[in-house]
């Protein structure tokens, strides 16, 4: 790692400077609104899943597929009428870490491109940061499944 | 505030979502409608052979489940010599439910060995017995339909494992 450059005292006062015009980041309010706006937004999936396992014929196992993309449906159509990001604006955090936030990656990206086309606007850039989420979803899952083999087939 | 449009939308969608609620063919009784939410403590389903015998044998299995102190709510239905159980785990222990169903399975065979056990933690299973129960009680059920839909909720079970 790079040593820490030492500031010099004309540094060092202009960051004592820039400190006090800084403005002050309300850590514990944004917290307490991700905690709830996310909390809520789990509320309403817990209430889907009893949904489908009350009228549909889904097991407590199978009733989270639905669920969540059902939850990233709403999701979708939120983004699509400009709500979820005021919603985003407003939690940070508490509504982009639910699956609800990749529903929102995925929209909001073919919306920002869909002057440069449908193809190469909407198509080539929709999954532009909904990607990563799948390929370090799925890298992380295959790597969690190969450890359980291993374990279960050395454990018993 | 919203513009008309989107309210209108909005609306379209949650008018949508409630006709689809309304698609739901099951009769519920009035333990099945807050099986999901809270403890309703159900009479145990007994399909065949019904005596009073027998249904005193499936409240001592009942007393058997709720005697395993992470479990809070149980619902038993028996045809024959097949007995389904299904229960509930308190909220804090649900992370050690492989260790509790093992634990449940090897009491109740000890316990009550001349049964063949299908035991499920399963909130699915415990809405479906508790359905069947409430339709078990219910006059003018045949038997011959009340064990097609055990049979039906055995099987339900078996596509989980």
């Amino acid at each position: 790692m790079p040593k820490k450059k030492e500031l010099n005292p004309q540094q060092q006062k202009y960051q004592q400077l820039q400190k006090n015009y800084e403005t002050k980041r309300p850590v514990l309010a944004n917290c307490i609104k991700a905690f709830f706006v996310g909390g809520l937004i789990c509320l309403v999936g817990q209430a889907l899943t009893y949904f489908y396992i009350y009228f549909f014929n889904f097991t407590e196992q199978t009733a989270g597929n639905p669920t969540v993309s059902t939850m990233i449906f709403i999701a979708m159509l939120l983004t699509g009428f400009g709500i979820y990001d005021r919603l985003g604006q407003f939690a940070g955090a508490g509504s982009a870490i639910p699956v609800t936030g990749f529903g929102n990656a995925v929209i909001s990206a073919a919306i920002e491109h869909r002057t440069e086309g449908l193809v190469l606007g909407v198509g080539g850039n929709m999954f532009k940061l909904a990607g990563s989420v799948i390929v370090f979803g799925v890298f992380s899952a295959f790597i969690v499944a190969l450890i359980k083999t291993l374990i279960m087939k050395i454990g018993g | 505030m919203l513009k008309p449009s989107r309210m209108k939308s909005l609306s379209t969608a949650l008018l949508l979502i409630m006709v689809l609620s309304g698609c739901s063919n099951e009769e519920s009784g009035p333990q099945s409608k807050k099986a999901l939410f809270s403890k309703v403590n159900p009479k145990p389903a007994l399909i065949a052979p019904v005596s009073m015998e027998n249904r005193k044998e499936l409240e001592r299995i009942k007393q058997d489940v709720m005697s395993v102190n992470t479990n809070y709510d149980a619902a038993i239905a028996r045809k024959g010599k097949e007995v389904l159980v299904s229960y509930k785990v308190k909220h804090f222990k649900r992370f050690q439910m492989k260790k509790i169903e093992s634990q449940v399975t090897k009491k109740l065979e000890k316990d009550f060995p001349s049964y063949t056990f299908t035991v499920s933690s399963d909130y699915k299973i415990f809405l479906e017995i508790v359905r069947l129960s409430e339709k078990t009680n219910r006059p003018g059920t045949s038997t011959k339909e009340a064990a097609k839909r055990f049979n039906q909720i055995v099987k339900l079970k078996e596509e989980l494992t």
